[in-house]
């Protein structure tokens, strides 16, 4: 795979430079790197997900998933699954209308808008309105970032393969809408790229050493659906299943 | 003073398996009990087309006249417009035969599969699902 995507963006390569040598004359070629020259493919756009909403989109909404989680991480992972066995969503901060986090945020529940500028990939998720800032600038990571649900993310065009390195990663975030915790010290690395027009994959790779005792990876599907609007979502505006006491999630009914 | 029986307890089996999470959005689903669908039917008090879901308040009465309140939780807008509804799809007053996964404590709420006005006119939860089974023809 990486392969054939290395060829197809030398081929791209070497069109993109004839292209601008002929547009714009050689002195420009001249002034420009080689790499430069190749420019990246266009994803902007709307793009909804195929699958479920699992980590794995390939493994059905209500089937638990099976991580690689260390002792203490396996003991609150079976508990929760327990939970949900009975009714009982334990670990869900989403339904007090918390920002999913970055690892939840991209299953996608609702389409995505990715906006390419120069210098930055943006990912507008409908779900909770959360946005992702991918800075193709060259800009290395902040020391030290103070951590936020969706990170600070770099990411720099391989060909026509966007690597995404993410890093300062809120904790006590989840993996999954089963509530699979995701552990303190999460980084997140992405590859991304188009098969054809209108697929975009997203291969997703989580390494959270405190949680998991190896890396996990998925890759995620996406169609082009340039048919539909990204519409607003504001959660809290009839939010009638904050989580109780517990930390239950819960739905307000109403009496007459 | 519980109702006896508002609806029609029906088994499910596969076809709720296969898609149970897709309806998911921003909670876990698991209060629900996705394996029982029963019907209510009554009349619309109030639906309530807001983020992050709609609700529909349906007033069902009894056998011995006493009249309950049902909080029918159902998808977003942001879901729900895609494959066609609008904020005027329900409306109070309207009768509606209401078919739900009722909720696992027992209490008067639960999720909405489909709904079916009196003109036999149907509103499910996913384009293009066949009406659910057991639902009033």
């Amino acid at each position: 795979m990486s392969t054939h995507h290395s060829r197809v963006g030398t081929l791209r390569s070497i069109v993109g430079v004839a292209g601008c040598a002929l547009a714009l004359g050689i002195g420009s070629l001249v002034a420009s790197d080689a790499g430069a020259a190749a420019a990246p493919p266009n994803w902007t756009g709307i793009w909804t997900r195929v699958g479920s909403l699992n980590f794995d989109p390939t493994i059905p909404g209500n089937k638990n998933e099976d991580f690689p989680y260390n002792v203490k991480y396996k003991e609150f992972y079976d508990r929760i699954i327990a939970a949900e066995a009975k009714g009982l969503a334990i670990n869900d901060k989403s339904a007090d209308c918390q920002p999913p986090g970055i690892v939840r945020m991209m299953a996608m529940v609702y389409p995505m808008e990715i906006l390419q500028t120069p210098g930055q990939v943006t990912i507008i998720a409908e779900w909770e309105g959360q946005i992702r800032r991918i800075f193709t600038d060259g800009r290395p990571h902040p020391q030290d970032p103070d951590p936020t649900y969706n990170g600070h993310s770099i990411g720099r065009w391989e060909g026509e393969t966007l690597l995404v390195d993410t890093v300062g990663i809120l904790g006590e975030g989840i993996i999954n809408d089963h509530g699979a915790p995701l552990g303190e010290q999460v980084h997140v690395t992405e590859k991304w790229w188009a098969e054809g027009a209108d697929t975009l994959k997203n291969e997703i790779t989580v390494e959270s050493p405190d949680a998991l005792l190896r890396p996990i990876k998925a890759v995620k599907t996406f169609k082009r659906r340039n048919d539909i609007q990204i519409m607003e979502y504001v959660c809290t505006q009839n939010n009638r299943n904050q989580t109780n006491a517990e930390g239950v999630t819960g739905i307000e009914l109403k009496k007459r | 003073m519980r109702p006896v029986k508002f609806g029609i307890p029906v088994l499910v089996g596969l076809a709720a398996t296969i898609f149970s999470g897709i309806g998911a959005a921003h909670h876990s689903f698991a209060m629900f009990d996705d394996s029982k669908e029963i019907v209510l039917t009554g009349v619309v008090k109030e639906f309530q087309w807001t983020n992050p879901h709609t609700f529909v308040q349906l007033e069902v009465k009894g056998p011995d006249g006493t009249v309950v309140e049902w909080s029918i939780e159902g998808s977003s807008p942001n879901g729900l417009a895609r494959i066609g509804w609008k904020r005027t799809s329900i409306k109070a007053g309207d009768q509606l035969a209401v078919t739900i996964n009722p909720l696992r404590s027992g209490e008067h709420g639960g999720n909405f599969v489909q709904a079916k006005f009196p003109d036999g006119r149907i509103l499910t939860r996913r384009a293009g699902e066949a009406p659910a089974a057991g639902a009033p023809q």
